[in-house]
């Protein structure tokens, strides 16, 4: 008799594979890294976070899985307690797998044309905020490794919805009828609120396909970033100004991204809706945060037209049907989350959020929480069950 | 007097912001921008640090307001040296009522030396 195969999905790109092996062999420090600074607890619960995202539970994942998890979890929680006593790390973290395949891939192809690219550091931050920055004076870029993390969880919670809206219907999933803003903040809730990344929920994949093309966008977003950033230095002076220069930039970072995603053979046809959804991801980021400052207005769009730039790419990339279809769903899911932030007042979008952070406490302190959304999943990092494990 | 120093998580959409920027809205208190992240990003924030010189006089909620208008932008999170707080005026107030009350607070270290 065949055993069930295992629900679960690695993500290659999240952490720093290259890096585990080595962290693995220092010495372990006293304690689970409690009682440190403040700073550092942060630190290792981000870097826990980021690790422990290298596997996605499938919704359908069982006793087995959640085991193996808890387990995974445990090991991600002791690489992260070494990596937080090791001042050099916490000062520069190496940079995660995506990352140094990313960097490695842009710069080849740049080179020829600018040698000088070799000159740009990358270098990756334990800031928890969505960022990706270039800055002339020292020749560098910086990413913060978290952006990824958040990236590929609101990547995944949209192909969720894709993937689940083909399905026939199911009834343990059919009350399920997309999105809900509620969603999306109770996965990015430390990035608002004052949360340790460790204790946040981790999104489930509702199957192979979700979590392949989340995985996809979302490396696809972060080397648009990069090569954007990469852009801002190599073709422009720090003090230079010009209305079409963020469009020249991105010109730039579609034709890199596009040769180097041709040459690997995975995802050039869905640069078009990758690059789309990360705006709108950025834009509903934006945003959730000027409500929570208690402004009542909406953030003011990209009117610059940037996003017709990508017409002549995405034209050359050549997206099936499929991918058109599945990519256009969910730009109009992104865009309907957008406007369900716009439509709220500040004050019913706080309440959101504390309901989120209470749940996250009752979660850990052992009660079932009063809110869990389909696809809800965490693991504790003590070794404690999923809350929704048997649903 | 005592003297908070405070990093300002901002989203400077209009980017016209004065990076020397000072503002005394009342006396005994002072807040200044004291340096703006440089660079440029994707993302959509910058560091900015703001110094604040406040007497013990001076309403919380009066610090906070001073703030918001002095980063000239929507302010994503705060982080002090006690605690951290979003961007509404009460978290805001919040934080800078646990600022001035920290043991661990540039002004308090001052007072005692």
């Amino acid at each position: 008799m065949s055993r069930r195969k295992m629900r679960l999905y690695v993500d290659w790109d999240a952490a720093w594979a290259e890096d585990a092996e080595s962290l693995a062999r220092l010495p372990e420090p006293n304690g689970d890294g409690t009682g440190l600074l403040p700073s550092t607890e942060e630190a290792i619960a981000l870097v826990h976070y980021v690790f422990r995202s290298s596997i996605i539970l499938d919704t359908r994942a069982g006793r087995r899985e959640l085991l193996k998890m808890t387990e995974f979890s445990r090991l991600c929680k002791s690489l992260a307690v070494r990596a937080g006593a090791d001042a050099g790390f916490l000062a520069e973290p190496p940079l995660p797998s995506w990352a140094r395949s990313t960097v490695n891939g842009l710069r080849s192809y740049l080179r020829p044309t600018y040698p000088q690219v070799d000159e740009i550091k990358v270098v990756a931050t334990l800031d928890n905020r969505l960022h990706v920055r270039s800055f002339h004076s020292r020749h560098e870029i910086q990413i913060s490794v978290i952006t990824r993390a958040v990236l590929r969880t609101m990547n995944l919670m949209i192909w969720n919805h894709v993937e689940m809206a083909s399905r026939e219907p199911d009834p343990r999933t059919s009350a399920y009828s997309g999105p809900q803003l509620v969603d999306v903040f109770g996965f990015t809730l430390p990035l608002y609120r004052d949360i340790p990344w460790n204790q946040a929920p981790f999104l489930r994949a509702a199957g192979p396909l979700a979590a392949q093309q989340a995985i996809i966008g979302t490396r696809i977003q972060m080397a648009y970033m990069l090569a954007h950033e990469f852009g801002h230095l190599l073709l422009h002076e720090e003090s230079e100004e010009r209305q079409d220069l963020e469009a020249e930039v991105d010109r730039f970072a579609y034709d890199l991204i596009l040769r180097w995603l041709s040459s690997s053979g995975t995802g050039s046809g869905e640069v078009w809706w990758a690059t789309r959804w990360l705006r709108e991801h950025l834009a509903i980021e934006r945003a959730i945060v000027w409500r929570l400052a208690g402004l009542t207005e909406a953030p003011p769009l990209d009117q610059s037209g940037r996003t017709e730039v990508l017409r002549p790419f995405a034209r050359v990339a050549a997206p099936t049907i499929d991918v058109l279809v599945a990519g256009g769903a969910g730009l109009r899911l992104l865009r309907a989350l957008r406007e369900e932030v716009e439509r709220m007042s500040p004050g019913s979008l706080r309440r959101v959020a504390l309901e989120w952070h209470r749940a996250r406490d009752e979660f850990f302190s052992g009660v079932v929480p009063s809110r869990i959304v389909p696809f809800w999943s965490t693991v504790r990092s003590d070794g404690g069950e999923d809350a929704n494990a048997t649903t | 007097m005592q003297t908070l120093r405070l990093e300002v998580e901002v989203d400077r959409a209009d980017r016209t912001h004065d990076d020397a920027m000072e503002l005394s809205p009342q006396p005994g208190l002072v807040v200044r921008v004291d340096s703006v992240e440089e660079g440029h990003g994707f993302g959509i924030s910058d560091l900015v640090v703001v110094v604040v010189t406040v007497s013990e006089d001076v309403a919380s909620e009066l610090v906070a307001s001073a703030i918001i208008v002095a980063v000239a932008g929507v302010i994503r999170r705060v982080r002090g040296r006690a605690g951290k707080s979003d961007g509404s005026p009460k978290e805001l107030r919040d934080l800078v009522e646990l600022e001035r009350g920290s043991d661990n607070t540039e002004g308090a270290a001052e007072k005692k030396s």
